[in-house]
């Protein structure tokens, strides 16, 4: 087996179904959750390895990344990170290694997938940051005296932003109808890279929006402190100035659907997606876009949000992930 | 000169904008998003050629370098076991 050529050309490149990324009406979803209007935005529909949104930022990374001279990528990220899943193919088709530096076991599904796609997989179970990044120092160290040049990718970049905000501007030029009520986005969190991109897009593209950012992993404190560390390092602004608090101000954090933490699962994620696939024929994962519709379910049910807000739920990806877990039944089995 | 806190305040600030107010000295950088996963060995980095101190894959750790007061301590500790070396 051969893979193919660092230098080539790469308008050569395949990223798959590119964007716009339809934006589907869910009426049934929408009347199990009694909300008046609801719409989802199906970036699982669109890129490769699978989709999502993080394909949206591919074709400008291998760009960035090639200018580097590097040869070999080195990522980390969880046990079912939709970046490592969808970087190690971009590693394989773009002729780069690929070494992926995962928080869990050898079996975790984003190591099969990337180990899949070609990468070589590190994996430290019950990792630190810090037991990762000196991993990873070990590893640059040794590659260098193999001749390699390494480079190591960020979980977001000002450019990864600006993809993101993009998005929004695609979101708000797909003709949804006029409408009076106040749009709200809502999405899976896990870097804060999307949400930090949708804010700058809601500022430029976007009136009468809001996003609320699902939180995967992290206490709200801390994933509103990362938001505002990628929004001040894109945009250059003061983190407690006026540009920063205006983009801040139409975020929203919940963290209430955690459970156990990252990768763990819920009886709320699970019932969400059973629910998303039942009403709508959705694909969701139990751990970023299963525990967004659960938040979203519970906050309908109660009331923290405004059933007669235009809901627009973004499908992040990650849909592959959901065949590792039904190998455990769904609750409502 | 600047103070070894002042430098890594300047460098904190610069490269991971959270607060334009200081950030207290004994704050988990890590923990509190202000540094990300990455940003530790962008920090390491940072250190290793800003004191010309090397910095051990073992000293990768959150006693050293996991706030501002921890890390002026450990780049104190490093300079001074290299300059009693020499």
């Amino acid at each position: 087996m051969t893979g193919v050529a660092v230098d080539a050309d790469l308008s050569s490149l395949n990223f798959g179904t590119q964007p716009p990324s339809p934006l589907h009406p869910a009426r049934q979803l929408a009347a199990s959750l009694g909300v008046t209007e609801l719409w989802v935005k199906r970036d699982d529909l669109i890129g490769f390895a699978g989709g999502g949104t993080k394909c949206r930022k591919l074709a400008g990374l291998i760009e960035r990344l090639r200018a580097t001279g590097a040869d070999t990528f080195l990522f980390s990220g969880g046990a079912m990170s939709n970046q490592v899943r969808i970087i190690a193919a971009l590693a394989a088709v773009s002729g780069y290694a690929c070494e992926v530096f995962i928080d869990a076991a050898e079996d975790a599904p984003a190591a099969h997938f990337a180990r899949f796609f070609g990468a070589r997989i590190h994996a430290l179970a019950n990792a630190t940051h810090w037991s990762l990044n000196a991993a990873i120092r070990g590893r640059i160290r040794e590659l260098a005296a193999a001749g390699k040049r390494a480079v190591v990718i960020p979980a977001a970049s000002p450019e990864d932003l600006a993809a993101y905000a993009q998005a929004i501007g695609e979101l708000a030029a797909q003709g949804l109808p006029a409408s009076p009520r106040r749009t709200l986005i809502v999405t899976a969190a896990g870097s804060g890279a999307t949400s930090a991109g949708f804010l700058l897009g809601l500022d430029r593209h976007f009136q009468n929006a809001r996003l609320l950012a699902v939180s995967a992993d992290r206490q709200s404190s801390e994933l509103r402190t990362i938001v505002t560390r990628l929004l001040a390092s894109a945009t250059g602004a003061d983190p407690e100035g006026d540009e920063i608090v205006r983009l801040l101000a139409r975020l929203d954090v919940d963290d209430s659907a955690i459970g156990g933490g990252y990768g763990t699962r819920t009886v709320e994620a699970d019932e969400a997606i059973a629910l998303a696939a039942r009403t709508e024929g959705l694909l969701m994962e139990p751990v970023y876009t299963g525990k967004a519709l659960a938040a979203l379910c519970a906050m309908s049910r109660d009331g923290r949000i405004d059933r007669n807000d235009r809901i627009v739920f973004w499908h992040t990806g990650g849909v592959p992930y959901l065949a590792s877990a039904l190998a455990q039944p769904l609750p409502s089995d | 000169m600047e103070s070894i806190e002042a430098r890594v305040r300047t460098f904190v600030r610069e490269n991971f904008p959270v607060s334009s107010a200081d950030v207290p000295a004994d704050k988990s950088l890590l923990e509190s998003g202000i540094i990300d996963s990455i940003g530790v060995l962008t920090l390491v980095t940072w250190i290793e050629q800003e004191f010309e101190i090397v910095v051990a894959d073992e000293d990768v750790v959150p006693e050293n370098l996991d706030s501002i007061e921890r890390i002026v301590r450990f780049i104190e500790r490093k300079s001074n076991s290299a300059s009693e070396g020499k």
